[in-house]
């Protein structure tokens, strides 16, 4: 009893939260949106915690719940049922997401409290919080794919929420088309799911997978490996993500800790026995998670722009995941997956308290350089602590959280045998270090003549915003042992501590953060020095090694093929060739000319005569 | 009786509201007539709750010379249609309430809606194709005489277009019961009894032919859609509605009615070709909408790509396609409906239908930008929203068929975010620019926001409840479905 109401109020709280501010505050209190939305994400953490401890404790036969609550679509012998399952996976990435967005709406709270949108704000990011608790709990891939694009409108609009700047606008629809190349992959494996079982829910899916035959099989792996890919911002459809920064920074935080692109690896580790089957792509997962990853990190570590950083960051991290996932590791991307959403959240909160105190007015601010920063430490000594713990974190300092799911994923990458896949893993991870501590440095220390440094009215944020903050610090310290309760739900055997690999990861985490240390606080100036020396250098990066031109190209292409076929072809040939052909029977036929004369109302009384036939006719049948 | 007031209320009413000496009574007595005509088709639901089954609800005359019969009955497929002519009517009225026109405007439109019915419900070709012609008229009037600049031009494209698909389909539909009378030796145009009689031999393709013509002008499928974009253009937003929410529907129901229960080989034999332009339709109205400049001829190209869905799933030839095809048909209307009618609203005020005479209406206007969101949502295909499950289960359908032809389907998924959203932030977001009439624009009354209001909830709930409808569908769809 207690399962199921728990299990309802993931629904029915933010739902309702939704239908109270849109009907209730917004026309009449717009300014206190924030309230049932922040305790519909309260009941929704509870109700998660709750379940998760149910299912820990072996409460849950089975160690997955699962109901259907009612019958969505039927055609044929097809019958789609939508419902809820929980189980170890859904579960332990929903508490993770539900906590971290109660910190994050508790941020945006005083985030935006000056903006004039504030309750438009606080409904779309509701929606996207919503959006994603259904993604999580969804029973069938049918109904996940419902969530999935309610998750790609809520960030559409969240991108686009300061819409009267140019690069909003681009950057949310750029997010949306993206997003949807991939959805059509999601759906395309649907269909060949659909069209081989009869059936999109997962129990009977993977129960059924031998029906299928290989080449549906190697082709919905693929499919839904190309959707996650879209979702979770993997080469080559990463593009959208790095320009999604132009939206307030609590949405960035909630976008790349907990809603949209952990939703693509969660699609990935749902999909696991259909991707075991196919050893090519997860072979494939591996390639492009590990090469997603280098390049991200190789670009991030060169961004100026504060949130871009962390932006590339991201991408690279869920190329780690996405990597785990290639290995088969899933108990390592999930539970890499679970720290990352709170030390990255913890870094854009962070991030936004830096731009929040260097700015007068938020509208249209979303971010800082490097060059507006430096030595902002003692302006902001809480934040710049904060950032500290999450970059010793997501580096994979011991005995930080990053640092046990960063193992377990280099475990399994060791696991493989590969040399080559391995020093490829461990530079990445040096390469996470070293860029997120060059921010760190940039930012918080030093005195460097070519930046503008602290301004003298820089001050730390709120108590709302604080408070966020702090928490979310205290569990990107603590989340390490979260490690030992996550395998356990997902079914998998507990991680040991390999001495080998410990020690690898953690040389080579130090080797980026000493690297960093020289770049920025040895040789201060080095950053301006070598954008002066090589400009083709940062023009290529900052073009994401020319992809970036390439898929805006792309885009300017189909475009112009469009106007080609609309304008050329569809106006002035085809519709020019039928009006000149109807013009030569209407020249032709002097019955028809009384159309040119105009002698409309005419035709008034054909409409009479005709209904008068009409009705003759049926008097006469009847 | 029961289905014969359908058509003949407002076709009675018609007359009376014509009649009518003055504009406003005019007005208020063709909205009353057809929210009683949408009450009383809701109301023939009864018998289906009551477990009755909706073949109950069938009547017959007897047989006239050539073996003309009156005949109608409904199905679950035909329903719904009946429903979305009849809410459409009443809502084009209500939205062209405050429009000065004369009382043939409002009896044109009960005109339209009594010959529609007509055509939903009739069970002999022949009374079918008197319907299907005489729908033609008031629609030729609503454009050329109440629409925009090139009415003219407009409306006789459109007649000449119909016209000559109708003379296709009545000499298909002519010759289909001369071989029929050639082969049993009994005149008959009832379409149970044409079932029954498999044609054969090289005349059946030529009549099915005929008749995929005379069906594809109406839809209008590529080639045959040139009449489309300028009658849509052109003709007043309440005859936009009616034109793409009801009328178009006319030709996906003959193929729906007639070629698949009559020519089931053909259509097996046909499934490539048409399910292939049904392909061509989703692309091409996808791409055309992308590239235009004019909100209205924007939404008449996506029109075109919608109704592509529909001939998709209609020629999967599977229960879920088949199903999602008339679905979809429904779900068109609904939104596409919902879109000309904003459109409208937004021309009624500013005279303006450029994507860049706008710009910031999101915060001049936020309920009209709420709607528009929304009802662009469903129309872009956003899952929980009634487009996606149209689409969704036209698409699927084609799967079991052909992968190549859904995946190709599919990417019509792109294209209409490619059109929607930067026709939407043309409009809502972009800051105004110089000659931008923004400034003029009021936002939605009372009367505007309870019209779009019905339409959402529509639309809501067939996005996260479609069963019932497809419940209602099943016995027809499984029917028709092949395999």
């Amino acid at each position: 009893m207690m399962n199921a109401c728990a299990v309802g109020t993931l629904f029915f709280a933010p739902v309702s939260a939704l239908l109270l501010g849109f009907f209730v505050f917004r026309p009449y209190w717009p300014r206190k949106t924030h309230w049932p939305m922040l305790a519909s994400c309260a009941a929704v953490t509870v109700a998660s915690i709750h379940l998760a401890v149910q299912i820990h404790d072996g409460r849950i036969a089975g160690g997955s719940w699962e109901l259907t609550a009612y019958r969505w679509a039927c055609a044929g012998s097809w019958r789609v049922d939508f419902g809820v399952l929980v189980d170890g996976l859904s579960i332990s990435v929903l508490g993770m997401v539900s906590l971290v967005s109660t910190l994050i709406h508790v941020y945006a709270a005083g985030y935006m409290a000056e903006d004039p949108s504030f309750c438009r704000f606080f409904l779309y990011f509701h929606f996207f919080f919503l959006s994603m608790v259904g993604l999580l709990v969804s029973n069938n891939y049918l109904q996940m794919y419902v969530f999935w694009e309610g998750v790609g409108l809520a960030s559409y609009l969240l991108i686009g929420f300061w819409y009267e700047k140019e690069a909003a606008r681009a950057a949310a629809w750029k997010a949306f088309l993206t997003n949807r190349i991939g959805d059509v992959a999601f759906m395309l494996a649907v269909f060949l799911l659909l069209r081989g079982l009869g059936t999109a829910r997962f129990s009977e899916v993977f129960q059924r997978l031998p029906e299928l035959s290989s080449s549906t099989l190697t082709a919905a792996a693929f499919l839904l490996f190309c959707g996650a890919a879209a979702k979770s911002a993997q080469f080559p459809l990463h593009v959208w993500l790095p320009d999604a920064m132009e939206g307030p920074t609590p949405v960035s935080a909630l976008m790349h800790a907990a809603t949209m692109v952990t939703a693509g690896v969660f699609l990935l580790a749902r999909s696991m026995p259909i991707l075991e089957e196919v050893p090519g792509v997860l072979a494939a997962a591996a390639l492009i998670g590990l090469l997603t990853s280098l390049g991200a990190a190789a670009i991030g570590a060169m961004k100026r722009d504060l949130k871009r950083v962390l932006a590339y960051s991201t991408i690279s991290q869920l190329g780690l995941m996405v990597l785990a996932i290639g290995t088969g590791n899933l108990f390592g991307a999930v539970f890499q997956l679970i720290t990352h959403g709170f030390f990255k959240a913890l870094l854009f909160l962070c991030a936004g308290s830096v731009i929040y105190s260097m700015h007068d007015s938020l509208s249209g601010a979303t971010t800082v350089t490097v060059d507006d920063a430096g030595g902002l430490s003692k302006q902001l000594p809480v934040t710049s602590g904060a950032f500290l713990i999450a970059a010793l974190a997501l580096s994979g300092i011991p005995p930080l959280a990053g640092f046990f799911s960063k193992d377990a994923i280099l475990e399994g990458v060791f696991a493989t045998g590969s040399k080559a896949l391995s020093v490829l893993a461990l530079l990445a991870a040096a390469g996470s270090s070293f860029y997120i501590f060059r921010l760190l440095f940039l930012t918080f220390l030093g005195d460097r003549p070519e930046q503008r440094g602290p301004r003298a009215h820089a001050h730390e944020p709120g108590f709302r915003m604080k408070v966020p903050v702090l928490a979310l610090a205290v569990f990107s310290a603590a989340a390490g042992s979260l490690g030992e309760p996550i395998a356990k739900v997902l079914g998998k055997e507990a991680p040991h501590l390999s001495l080998v690999v410990s020690a690898a990861g953690f040389a080579f985490a130090g080797l980026g953060i000493l690297a960093a240390y020289w770049a920025t606080m040895l040789r201060p100036g080095f950053d301006w020095a070598w954008r002066r020396a090589q400009p083709e250098l940062e023009r290529i990066l900052d073009d994401d090694f020319g992809w970036q031109s390439f898929t805006a190209a792309l885009a300017r292409g189909v475009l112009g093929f469009a106007k080609l076929l609309a304008g050329p072809w569809e106006r002035k040939t085809w519709d020019a060739f039928t009006e000149a052909l109807a013009d030569t029977f209407v020249g032709l036929g002097e019955g028809l000319s009384f159309f040119s004369r105009g002698a409309l109302n005419d035709y008034l009384w054909w409409m009479i005569l005709g209904a008068a036939a009409l009705a003759s006719t049926v008097v006469l049948c009847f | 009786m029961l289905l014969t007031w359908l058509w003949l209320a407002p076709a009675a009413a018609m007359l009376v509201v014509w009649a009518l000496p003055s504009r406003r009574l005019s007005r208020a007595a063709a909205l009353a007539v057809s929210a009683g005509v949408l009450a009383y088709s809701l109301w023939l639901l009864a018998p289906y709750a009551a477990g009755e089954g909706l073949l109950r609800l069938e009547e017959s005359g007897r047989a006239g010379p050539l073996g003309i019969r009156y005949h109608l009955a409904v199905d679950g497929i035909a329903l719904p249609l009946c429903w979305l002519t009849a809410l459409l009517s009443a809502l084009s009225i209500a939205a062209s309430w405050k429009a000065d026109v004369p009382n043939a405007f409002w009896a044109s439109f009960l005109g339209l809606e009594s010959a529609l019915m007509g055509v939903f419900l009739s069970r002999d070709l022949f009374y079918f194709f008197i319907f299907w012609d005489m729908a033609l008229v008031p629609m030729f009037f609503i454009i050329g005489l109440w629409g925009s600049e090139g009415r003219r031009k407009a409306a006789l494209k459109f007649a000449l277009y119909t016209f000559l698909g109708s003379l296709s389909l009545l000499i298909g539909l002519a010759a289909l019961a001369t071989f029929h009378h050639g082969a049993t030796g009994v005149w008959t145009w009832d379409m149970g009894e044409l079932t029954r009689t498999p044609v054969m031999g090289r005349a059946a393709i030529w009549i099915y032919a005929a008749l995929a013509l005379g069906f594809a002008v109406k839809i209008p499928v590529f080639p045959l859609h040139n009449w489309l974009p300028d009658a849509h253009t052109e003709a007043p937003a309440a005859g936009s509605v009616m034109l793409a929410g009801s009328m178009l529907k006319m030709g996906l129901f003959g193929f729906l009615r007639i070629l698949l229960p009559v020519f089931p080989e053909l259509s097996a034999a046909a499934l490539p070709f048409l399910g292939g332009l049904g392909v061509v339709n989703i692309l091409y109205g996808a791409f055309c909408a992308m590239a235009q400049s004019d909100l209205k001829r924007l939404v008449a190209f996506t029109s075109v790509s919608h109704l592509g869905f529909c001939l998709v799933g209609i020629f999967s030839l599977t229960a879920a396609g088949i199903a999602g095809g008339s679905l979809q048909m429904l779900n068109h209307g609904l939104s596409t409906g919902g879109l000309f009618l904003l459109v409208g609203m937004l021309y009624e005020r500013a005279h303006r239908r450029g994507l860049s005479d706008f710009g910031a209406l999101a915060s001049r206007t936020p309920v009209f930008a709420f709607f528009f969101c929304f009802i662009l949502l469903s129309s872009i295909g956003l899952p929980g929203l009634n487009g996606f499950v149209g689409e969704m289960l036209s698409l699927a359908g084609m799967a079991q068929v052909s992968r190549l032809l859904a995946a190709l389907g599919l990417l019509g998924a792109v294209l209409a975010a490619a059109w929607g959203l930067p026709a939407f932030q043309a409009v809502f977001w972009a800051p105004p620019g110089t000659d931008s009439v923004s400034d003029k624009i009021a936002d939605l009354d009372l009367r505007e926001r309870a019209i779009l209001w019905v339409l959402l909830v529509l639309i809501l709930w067939i996005g996260l409840y479609p069963r019932p409808l497809l419940e209602l569908m099943e016995p027809a769809v499984s029917a028709l479905a092949q395999r």
